[in-house]
């Protein structure tokens, strides 16, 4: 268990995660803030609760919902500086999960920020701040700096449960295809079907559709290979745990499944599009350690430059 | 510190580290193993694209100029820019028996756009299709059926 669990990783290498999945968070919040903001004001019978809003009998008033959006974002950059992460890492996440819950209690459940809202609730109770954060720069500045080894335990096997949490969710989604549809799903005609509905209904619903997924529906026998190549990713998730060779395999192939969900549906899963959802999967610091290493040298005193982090030290 | 008392001390450690990681894996298979499996948010059994579809049926808004022509009307009318919400609020208006009074609240958005001027009344419809000869066949995109659940007038 402990040599599969509880991997020794650097400190840098969760900062690092710590830094993608907080930057997108905020740019998630941002950007789909007019859409999340003007479903506030949402007639109450559309009103279905699910998950922590349960609680709620009725929806709230709309202030309240632009005050917990605003106090999300403002939390989501304060974590993704590293500042008062202890604090202000479980402020954030529950934050996020509040906002993007409400956004899916007006009768549509959607499924494109589960991975990043359970990713951000695992971060939260992580020493996320360590490296490459503010919380670090001060640490690094007090007279007793506490004396921590790393690469360490406590850095990886977060990452391990978030890598964890992601094949899982691939493995449930091809179990409930299975489950679902039955071996039929493999013969492509269910996938055909699914593509061309979802156009059609984009169509009669007056929304944009993907002209190449309306195409592809004249040809059945492109859905058999795509059928099983998204059923092998799926039901295979769970060996990217298992060997980084496998783990970039199976990433590139998801996120390459995700770009013809893209195409054929118009539909955007952008957190595993954006890479960031694969993250915990790798040693993600290496790059920023040699996009710093590069800069160092040409340009020394740049403001990106005294930015990026210097191996596992301070921001 | 000895060697064992280190040992011991690594072990406790991860203790709280094993609990957590076995709580939040179970939680996220919880919805797939229940019986029947439930969709929520965070935790999901992510059905999307599972579902067989023969000839479905679909709910939308129609509305209708002065000669009678159609005119799409689309989901930032219905529920906002994200046409899956405008989906499922017609749907839902249809299911639960509440297409008049989805049909009037678009018509009040519709009075108010100016890209919708020509429409004079709204319809909400049920249509059924083929998916697979939608797009195959020339008059795929003619529905194989169709009922009207409300109508409503448009007024400036």
């Amino acid at each position: 268990m402990s040599a599969v669990w509880f991997v020794p990783a650097p400190s840098l290498r969760l900062a690092v995660v710590r830094v993608l999945i907080c930057s997108f968070a905020v740019v998630w919040l941002l950007g789909f803030g007019p859409l999340l903001l003007s479903g506030l004001w949402s007639p109450a019978e559309r009103f279905e609760p699910i998950g922590v809003a349960s609680l709620l009998s009725a929806p709230l008033a709309p202030a309240l919902g632009v005050g917990a959006w605003l106090l999300t974002l403002i939390a989501g950059i304060a974590a993704l500086l590293g500042w008062r992460f202890r604090l202000i890492g479980p402020m954030f996440a529950l934050g996020l999960l509040w906002v993007t819950t409400y956004r899916n209690c007006w009768g549509m459940i959607f499924h494109s920020e589960n991975l990043l809202v359970m990713h951000t609730l695992i971060l939260a109770m992580l020493p996320a701040s360590d490296a490459w954060s503010l919380d670090a720069r001060r640490a690094s500045r007090s007279a007793l700096p506490e004396a921590r080894s790393d690469p360490h335990w406590r850095y990886g096997w977060g990452l391990r449960l978030m890598a964890a949490v992601t094949v899982l969710a691939y493995l449930l989604a091809g179990v409930a295809k299975l489950r679902n549809a039955g071996p039929a799903w493999l013969d492509g005609d269910v996938l055909l079907s699914q593509v061309a509905w979802d156009n059609l209904r984009k169509i009669e619903l007056g929304d944009l559709h993907s002209p190449i997924g309306a195409t592809l529906s004249a040809y059945p026998a492109v859905f058999i290979p795509l059928a099983w190549t998204s059923m092998i990713l799926e039901l295979g998730a769970p060996l990217a745990l298992f060997g980084r060779r496998v783990a970039w395999v199976w990433a590139v192939g998801m996120w390459a499944f995700h770009v013809g969900v893209l195409l054929i549906m118009a539909i955007s899963f952008m957190y595993p599009l954006s890479g960031v959802a694969f993250a915990p999967l790798f040693a993600v610091e290496r790059p920023v350690e040699a996009l710093a290493a590069r800069l160092r040298r040409r340009r020394p005193n740049s403001a990106l430059t005294r930015l990026l982090p210097r191996g596992s030290e301070p921001l | 510190m000895t060697h064992a008392q280190a040992g011991g001390e690594r072990r406790f450690a991860r203790v709280p580290a094993l609990l957590i990681s076995v709580v939040v894996v179970a939680a996220t298979m919880w919805p797939a193993l229940r019986d029947p499996p439930r969709d929520s948010f965070p935790l999901s059994n992510y059905p999307m694209f599972s579902a067989v579809r023969e000839r479905p049926w679909i709910h939308i808004v129609v509305g209708f100029d002065a000669d009678g022509n159609e005119h799409r009307i689309g989901p930032k009318m219905i529920a906002n820019a994200e046409v899956m919400q405008a989906a499922q609020t017609v749907s839902k208006a249809v299911a639960y028996k509440r297409a008049g009074s989805l049909c009037a609240q678009v018509a009040e958005r519709v009075a108010g756009s100016g890209d919708y001027a020509q429409v004079v009344r709204l319809e909400v419809q049920s249509r059924q299709f083929d998916p697979r000869t939608y797009f195959t066949t020339r008059d795929g995109d003619t529905p194989l059926r169709q009922r009207r659940r409300a109508r409503c007038e448009v007024r400036r």
